[in-house]
Parts: structure tokens; sequence; C-alpha cells
């Protein structure tokens, strides 16, 4: 109740009632204003001052609130990259699928331009590959990592294809090696009977690898006819190849399996070595001019063109992509919808299919037919089932692991918005509690307050008349 | 014993009756007067000598309660006292916006931090960009409202105490005439009494009045705190130096310190006083205006300006983390460090661990509880020549505090090392500093991001307490969006930062959400326990407490009036004019004049009959 004293001291006792009681009509008709505020705007309080208790509840919950539609709308957007993510990778790895499987079934009638049916096709893929690497999301780049506002491959198939192509020339020009250095391998052997095969340290590192080096001491240990030797050589492309010599007294041994590939023990250690060093280079020349290392030498050129990620790459690359998109869904908890072109999958993939249209067969070789038998099969190999290394690079190796990723933060996402649903419409309820006026309640109290006004009206006309001014 | 008497008596019975009649008529003819107290008329027995005698008026008298005027009059001081608190108390918490209100300052709040989260999750976007600037603009800018409108009510206060002062004045000089005639009459004329205690009436309203009562009628009036307003024939001059009013203005009873008004009371001597200072004011309007402009909007404004400091603070300044250097101790670079920026070391000393807060200070000293942190020790060192120049300041503020021996401090470079003296007692247990960063792309590179200044061009807010001034007060006024950082600012930490780099998004957005601690003021935290949580929190805080304030200050108000208006009722039952019973009294003595005058008439009739025989 709000009494103003407007003119202090007007203590004649009619002027202090009729004041008094004015002020209490006043003050009854602000609360009938105030409930009818309340009916149409549906609000118990237009000021904090005036909400009470709950004024304490109606800040945090707002603030609450605000925070969740903020988590809302990152959780709206990563599930529509998400989206995107997912329905780009099921094309990729559709496209993996496709090609592995043209290959396996592809004959080799290589047209006018020296290119197969597959190879053709592989460009084509290429190209999409591309366009899908290059795919973005309400102006994101989805596969460029950090560097979002930048496409992720910045060169066209073709200008990729002729990439592929000089890394290749430089492969074939270096992977042979040249005579006392076949394939780029030091293979020595001393008076005393050791034997030790090495690849030569350069870098790059062309022709064959070894992992480890491999030595063997025939002065120590003589051979005994029969015994083989394994050399395990790794092909440029990384594939494992292992050339085994059998030990013989005499060579050729006559009850030899066709193809052995053998050394005679000599007199001594170092005759022994020799020989073995003798028997071996051929061997490992032999396969430097197969259609097997032909294939890998290109494959690896492939590699080698891809490893420079300046040669395409337009993104960031990072140690861990997925964290290079993260979306807060809730208070500390992320889910990471970062891709990178130069993750091992999409780049192997580009190398793969790179490495098919780079390839051409213009002038029938002889050698054409097994080349492209090795070529196609490679490929297919590291299509289905990519070389993972001893210590993997950052990323996923296969585009289907990177699904399961996309598909696992899809889970989140999901989980998150319905934990949001329910939570905002937990707050909205107590919000509701403590800010708005339940229209029943109010009603009730605009009839009571309503009738109350009436009869003061009444009484107060009555009591106006009963002075005893009018009966004299 | 004669029928002359009879007629003397009955011709005193008619003009005491006309005398009655006089004063019936002036009540309910000032029945609407204010300060008017109903008038009885005293009539007495007129003694002749021969056992029966006539009437006569003595005088007139006033029908007044003076411990109910009293009450009425301290109950007047409370209400005016009230009534300015409730009303000054809304308009504070108003200045924050309606509950829900797209502009009220928390969801100002809201959308900055909602643009952040909107940015961390899509860095490169341009328009997540530019909102997140906006956002910012918006909040600084209606920070700056907040607190213009906090200044604006204050400056009410300021022009009411002018209007007061001068209220004041008029009254105690209209006072002062009133008692003059008053003491002339001996106290006998009660219009000239009602017209006195009309104006005391409206005087206490204003201020606390204690009347005292002196001979012939005189009065002479003081406050409850025992400041003379009036003695006898000398009011007490009032005067009110009226200023502009910002938030740096405050009051201070030195004069030369002091950014507002204030009361100065000349008394009759010459003398004069700062009233306000002196706290002589209790209670009325002039108390309550008072409390408002020094208290309770500077409260206000204090924890807006603790606000915005915490706001461009979170956004600024970066953690340089310490690392464990020298045999032990602690190194920690301090290069780049602001006037203001601490560093803070952390000690166990005889068990106990202690918290040393090194202050960036390039002028001045010190000020008391210069942090938030109620335990620290707390020391000012200029690093204006670089950490080799706040070593020996450091040192000997280190050893003045904790004995000489106890910490060594030693530089090199822009390197601060701290370290202890070896023994167990005392151990230097880990060192950060918290720098702002001056450019967005600053060396070292860091998310810490100067995304608010301070209003004047070039000025970053550090928290400088540099000679004697604190930056934090009124930055609420000041605080602006820094157009030096550019949309592109808030993600690149440095040239080759790729555009959807989400780590400064995230630790800006984090920064917002981490809790600080804030100095106490307003009922916010007490100094022994601050209130420590995220700026937004905070700002839900002031809103909260700013809205019980006035909603406590229109309760007290609503009782008051109450109170105030069953004192007025009481006292008017007993002084006031009710028409009914001065028209019952009018029956009543026309009744006695027909009686009187039928007596007469009767004393006539016999008188011919005498005359006739």
């Amino acid at each position: 109740m709000t009494i103003t004293s407007t003119s202090l001291g007007a203590y004649s006792l009619d002027v202090t009632r009729t004041r008094q009681n004015a002020a209490r009509l006043t003050d009854m008709k602000s609360q009938l204003t105030d409930l009818q505020r309340q009916l149409s705007t549906g609000k118990l309080a237009d000021s904090y001052a005036a909400m009470g208790a709950g004024r304490g509840t109606s800040l945090s919950v707002r603030q609450t609130l605000t925070t969740l539609d903020g988590y809302s709308a990152a959780v709206t957007d990563a599930t529509n990259r998400a989206a995107v993510l997912d329905k780009t990778l099921t094309r990729m790895q559709a496209i993996s699928t496709t090609t592995a499987n043209g290959l396996a079934l592809s004959s080799f009638s290589p047209n006018a331009n020296g290119l197969t049916t597959e190879q053709v096709s592989a460009k084509a893929s290429l190209t999409e590959m591309i366009s899908l690497l290059n795919q973005d999301y309400a102006g994101r780049s989805l596969f460029a990592g950090r560097s979002a506002d930048q496409p992720a491959v910045t060169v066209d198939a073709n200008a990729m294809i002729s990439g592929v192509q000089s890394a290749i020339a430089t492969r074939r020009a270096n992977d042979a090696g040249a005579p006392g250095n076949i394939g780029n391998l030091t293979i020595s052997s001393t008076a005393a009977g050791q034997v030790s095969i090495s690849p030569t340290a350069a870098t790059p590192a062309y022709g064959f690898g070894m992992n480890p080096a491999q030595s063997f001491d025939f002065g120590a240990a003589p051979p005994t006819d029969g015994q083989s030797f394994q050399v395990n050589l790794l092909m440029p492309d990384g594939a494992a190849r292992t050339v085994t010599l059998v030990a013989r007294t005499s060579v050729p041994a006559p009850n030899a399996p066709a193809g052995e590939i053998s050394f005679a023990i000599g007199g001594s250690g170092g005759a022994t070595a020799t020989n073995f060093v003798n028997a071996l280079t051929p061997a490992v020349q032999a396969v430097t001019a197969s259609s097997e290392f032909w294939a890998s030498s290109a494959v690896a050129g492939a590699k080698d063109y891809f490893a420079n990620l300046s040669n395409w790459y337009g993104g960031s690359a990072s140690s861990d992509p997925r964290a290079g998109a993260s979306s807060y869904v809730d208070d500390g908890q992320t889910v990471g919808l970062g891709m990178e072109a130069s993750e091992p999958a999409f780049q192997n993939m580009l190398a793969q299919l790179g490495v098919l249209a780079a390839q051409t067969f213009p002038t029938a070789t002889a050698t054409d037919q097994a080349n492209y038998a090795a070529l196609t099969q490679r490929v297919q190999g590291q299509l289905n089932a990519p070389v993972v290394p001893a210590t993997p690079a950052p990323g996923a190796y296969t585009i289907k692991q990177a699904q399961t990723d996309v598909g696992l933060a899809s889970a989140t996402l999901k989980n998150a918005q319905q934990w949001h649903t329910d939570t905002k419409a937990q707050l909205e309820n107590a919000l509701s509690g403590v800010e708005d006026a339940t229209p029943e309640a109010v009603a009730a109290q605009l009839l009571s307050l309503q009738t109350q006004l009436q009869a003061s009206y009444q009484t107060t006309s009555m009591l106006s008349k009963m002075s005893l001014v009018n009966y004299l | 014993m004669s029928l002359y008497s009879a007629l003397g008596n009955s011709l005193s019975g008619l003009r005491a009756t006309q005398a009655q009649m006089e004063v019936i008529s002036g009540n309910v003819s000032n029945a609407g007067t204010a300060g008017y107290s109903r008038r009885s008329a005293v009539s007495v027995e007129t003694v002749n000598g021969s056992g029966t005698g006539g009437v006569r008026i003595e005088g007139i008298v006033r029908l007044f309660d003076s411990v109910l005027q009293k009450e009425l009059r301290t109950e007047t001081s409370g209400s005016g006292y009230a009534a300015v608190k409730a009303d000054y108390t809304a308009q504070l918490s108003g200045v924050f916006g309606a509950p829900g209100s797209s502009t009220a300052l928390t969801t100002m709040m809201g959308s900055f931090s909602t643009a952040l989260q909107a940015l961390q999750n899509d860095p490169s976007n341009p328009a997540a960009r530019s909102q997140v600037l906006s956002a910012a603009g918006d909040l600084a800018k209606r920070i700056n409202k907040a607190s213009a409108d906090i200044q604006s009510v204050r400056s009410n206060a300021e022009s009411a105490l002018a209007a007061d002062v001068a209220q004041v004045n008029t009254l105690l000089k209209g006072i002062a005439a009133a008692d003059q005639r008053v003491i002339a009459t001996q106290g006998s004329d009660p219009a000239l009494l009602d017209q006195r205690d009309q104006q005391i009436n409206e005087l206490a309203k204003l201020v606390d009045v204690k009347v005292t009562e002196g001979p012939n009628g005189s009065i002479s009036l003081s406050t409850t705190g025992g400041m003379r307003l009036y003695d006898t024939g000398s009011p007490a001059q009032f005067s009110f130096d009226q200023r502009p009013i910002s938030a740096t203005s405050l009051y201070d009873t030195d004069p030369t310190k002091r950014g507002v008004g204030t009361i100065t009371m000349t008394d009759a001597s010459g003398r004069s006083i700062d009233v306000i200072g002196a706290g002589m004011i209790r209670s009325g309007e002039i108390a309550g205006l008072i409390e408002m402009r020094d208290k309770a909007t500077v409260d206000a404004q204090s924890q807006l300006d603790n606000l915005a400091a915490s706001l461009a603070t979170a956004m600024s300044n970066r953690t340089q983390a310490g690392t464990a250097g020298g045999a032990s101790g602690y190194d920690i670079d301090t290069s780049g460090i602001q006037p203001g920026n601490i560093i803070t070391v952390n000690a166990t000393v005889g068990g106990t661990p202690r918290t040393i807060s090194i202050v960036a200070l390039t002028s001045g000293s010190l000020p008391a509880n210069a942090t938030p942190d109620p335990n620290d020790v707390e020391i000012g060192a200029s690093f204006a020549s670089g950490a080799s120049g706040a070593v020996s300041s450091i040192q000997s503020q280190l050893d003045a505090a904790f004995g000489v021996g106890k910490f060594s401090v030693s530089s090199t470079g822009s390197t601060l090392r701290i370290e202890d003296a070896g023994s167990a007692a005392v151990r230097v247990t880990g060192a950060s500093a918290s720098i702002t960063a001056t450019a967005a792309q600053g060396a070292p590179a860091d998310p810490a991001l100067p995304l608010f200044k301070d209003s004047a061009p070039g000025l970053l807010y550090t928290g400088s307490l540099d000679a004697g001034v604190s930056q934090k007060r009124g930055f609420a006024a000041r605080i602006s969006l820094n157009p030096a950082i550019t949309a592109k600012d808030l993600v690149a930490m440095s040239s080759t930062t790729p555009a959807g780099d989400q780590t400064r998004p995230t630790a800006l957005l984090n920064a917002l959400g981490a809790a600080t601690t804030f100095a106490p003021v307003g009922g916010i935290g007490a100094s022994s326990a601050p209130y420590s949580g995220s700026v937004a929190d905070y700002l839900n805080r002031i809103v909260d407490v700013q809205g019980s304030n006035a909603e406590s200050a229109q309760r007290l108000n609503e009782g008051q009036q109450v109170v105030q208006s069953s004192i007025e009722s009481r006292y008017a039952d007993a002084s006031g004019v009710s028409v009914d019973q001065e028209l019952a009294n009018l029956v009543q003595i026309q009744n006695a004049y027909s009686a009187n005058a039928r007596i007469m008439s009767a004393v006539k009739e016999m008188m011919d009959l005498l005359m006739r025989m």
C-alpha cells in the first residue's frame, strides 16, 4: 500500500480520512492495472525489483538457456556438417570400390591414347575425387583442416596427372640404379667371407629399401648344400620382396627345382662370399627389370608426388586432423569433425587413381600387358587395403575409418541434441515457474480485487453522503 | 438576587454562545486547511458574590497532543527517507533492463557469449567473426549506457539535494519569523502556533528535527545528530555547491578531493561545517539523497566497473607461467608487463601457504587491497626500466614483509627470478603473471586479444594504479570496442594462423566463462570471502543485488507509509476538525442560545408584569 502524504499536517480528521481512503482506492486501482498487465503479458513482474525470490533463479536460468542456445546452434551446425561429410565419404568409398572392382575384371586393351577403359575412368574418378575433397559446407572447406577458407586441393586432375607423371619419370630414372649399385643397393663382400647388403643412404630413397640391412658371414658359418639364404628387400613402393639364394656344392645343382637361384660353396669363406654376391647381383637386377618393379616404381612415383603437400594440398596439416574443427556441444564436451585431404586415406586414393591415369601404353611393347597387370594388381591391393607403416601418420588410413569417426561424432551430436532439448524444456519450466503468471490465478485475483474495489467505491460514496450537514 | 442579575447572566450566556459559534465556524471553514488544529473556546463562570454567576470565554485553545506530534514528525522524516530510497533504488535496478528484454544488460552479455560460441564453432565464417565484433561493441555500449544511467540517477540526487537545501533555508526563515511572533504574543495565539508547527512539519520531511521548547512559547530546533537548525531568532544558513556528476566524482571530506556538492552550514557565529562529512543528518529526504548519491549509486558504479574491468581483462590478459629457476626458485618472463599487471608468487612461509602479489606500478604508491585477494602480501614495483629496475624495490619490500634473508630477487634480461633461501621454512612454490596483450598479433603469439579498450585513443585497460588513480574507477563509462581489432584478428594469432584455427576463439570463450575473483563491493562478496565467478555470473549477481535492494527499499517504504498513515489518523483524531462533531456542537450551542434568549424574554415578561401592577 502506498499512501503518499502530499500535504503534510493536513490533519483535519475528515481530510485525513478522505485522503487515506483515496490513496487506498488508487492503490487498489494500480493493483488492478498490474493484474491486467500480468494477464496480457503473461509475466508476473516487469522488473527485477518486483520479481522477488525468483530473481536469482530467473537470472541464472536465463544465463544457462543462453549458453544452451549457443551449444544447440553448434550442434545443429555440426550435425549438418557431419551429414555432408558422411555423404561425401560414402561417395569416395564407392569410387574406391568401383575402381578396385573394375580393375579385377580389367583386360588389357588400350585405346588410341594408350589408355584402357579403367584408366580413362580413373581420370574421371580423380576429377570427382578432387571435387569431393573441395566440398564445402556453408563456405567452410571440409577437407582443408584449419584452413577452412581455402580449397583442400589446389590443382585439377590434369595438373595432378602430369605431376604424377614427372614424379614417376624421376623414379624410373633412379630406381633401377647403375651397375655396381643395382636398385641402389650396396652389396659387398670381404675376404674373410662377410657379405653385407644395404640400401644406399640418400634422400629421396630411390630403389630398394631394407628393414633392416642384412649381412651374412660365410667365413664363420660356412653354408651347407641346400641351405637357403633370404634377402628381404622392400620394393620402391614399400611392398616386401624376398630374393632367396641356395648354397650348392655344384652350380647348377643337378636336382635343383626350376628357377632356383644358387651359388657355389667355395673353398674358403671369401670365395663363398664372392660366389654369393655374383649370384645375388643378377638376381636383384632381374627384379629391377620385372613388371612388378616397374609397377612398384610407378606407385612410388605417385606417392612421391603426393607426399610433397605443397604440390597439391591447400589446407593445413596437423597431428590431430579431427580436432581441427571441433564443436563444443556441452560444457567441456567437444566433437571433432575436422578432415584433412592430406590424411593417408585420401592421399592414397588420389595416388592410386593418379598412377592409374598417369601411365600410358601408347606403343605396343611386349612387356606392356605384364606391366599393366602388375600395376592394376598393386593399385587394386592398395585401394582395398592400404599399407599402414610401422609408425602411422596422423589421420585415417581408410575412407571407412574416416567415415566411422564421422559416425561416432554424429551419435554424440544426436545425444547432445536430445540432452539439450530435455534440459531446455526443464529449464523453461523452471523459468516459467518464477516468471510467468498463471492466467487462472490472475483471473481469480482480478475478480476478488474487482469485488473489493466495487464495495469500496460504494461505501465511499455512501459515507460521503452521511454527514450531519445533510440532516440539519 | 434580582431579575437584573438574571438578565446579566443570560446576556453573558448569549455572548459566550456567540463566541463559541465563532470558534465552530472557524473550525468548519478550516476543515481542509493544512496544519490547522481544532480550536475550542474555554468558558468559565463569572463570580459575582451572590452565589450565581454568568459565563465568560476565557480564551480559545488548540486541541493538540504534543507526544503524537513528535511521533508524527519522526515518522515524517522516516517517510521522506524511505520514499527517496525506494524511488532511487528502483531507478538503479531499472538501469539493467527488464527481465528477458532484448536490451537488458544480461541479454547483451548472453549475445556476446553466444557469438563467441558460434565463432568457436566456425572460426573462418566472416559472419560469425563480425557478429562477435558487433556483439562486443553492443555490450560495451550497453555497459556505457548503464554507467551513464547510474550517473544520471546520481545527478538527480545531486539536484534534489540542492533543491531540498534551498527549501530548508526557506522553511527555517519562515519558522524564525513565526517564532518571533509567537514570542511576542507569549504563545497565546493558536494560529501563530499552527503556522510555526506546520513549517516544522514540512522541515521534518527533509531532515530529522528535534524541537526543544523555550520560555514564552519560543522553540529551538536541532537534528537528532545534534546540529543546531534554529535558535531563538537565528536560523542556521545552509548552502549546497552543486557539481556536474561523473563516475569519477566522489564525496571526500577533503574539499580539494571532493567531486560532488556538499551541504555547508553557517551558524549565527559565522562558523561553517561540512554537514555531510560530520554525518549530522540522519533521516529525512536529505539523508536518503546523500545515501543514494554517495553510497548506493557509487556501489552500483563500482560493481559495473568491476564487470567492465573483468570483461576487458578476460579477453586481453595472457597468463605467463613461471618456470623453476635457480637453486630453489621461480623465473618469470616479465616482457610486455603493463602498469597494473600482477605477478603472483606462491610461497610457503613457516608451513603456511602465502601469496605474494607484485603489482606493476610506474608511479605513486600502491593503495591498500589492490587485489581482490584479502590474504595476499601486496607490493608495488616499477617495471618501467625492465625487470632489473624492479629487483631492488621488490627485494626490500619482501624483506620488510617477511624479514631479511627469506627471499632473494634477481633478474636476467626481462626475466625476474624469485628464490627462497633454501631452508624448508621458506619455499617458493610457483609463479605466474597476468600480462595484457597490446596487439592482436603480439610476441609471444597468444590467444589473448585486446578486444576492449579504454576510451582514450590507444589506451588499453591494464588495471593501472599509477599516480594514485585507479583505471578501474569509472571504466564502465569508458569501455569500448578496440578499433584496432579486425574481424580477422579474432582468429589470427600470427600471420600464419589458418583461417579455421579454433585456438583463439576457444581461448576467448573459455576466458569469458572462467571464474575470476571480484573486489567486494555493495553486497557482492565480503572482503574476507570475495565473490568468485565468471563475468556473466557476476553480472547476474549485480542485477540480483540491485533488484533486491530496490525490493527491500520498496518494502521499507510501504511499511513506513502504513506507520505514517496510522499516526496521521491518530493525530487527526486528537487535533483534527470533525465537521460532524462541530455540527453537533452547533446544535447544542443553538439550543443554549435559545435558552438564554428564552430567559431574557421571561425576565422581560416578569418585568412587564411587575410594571403593570
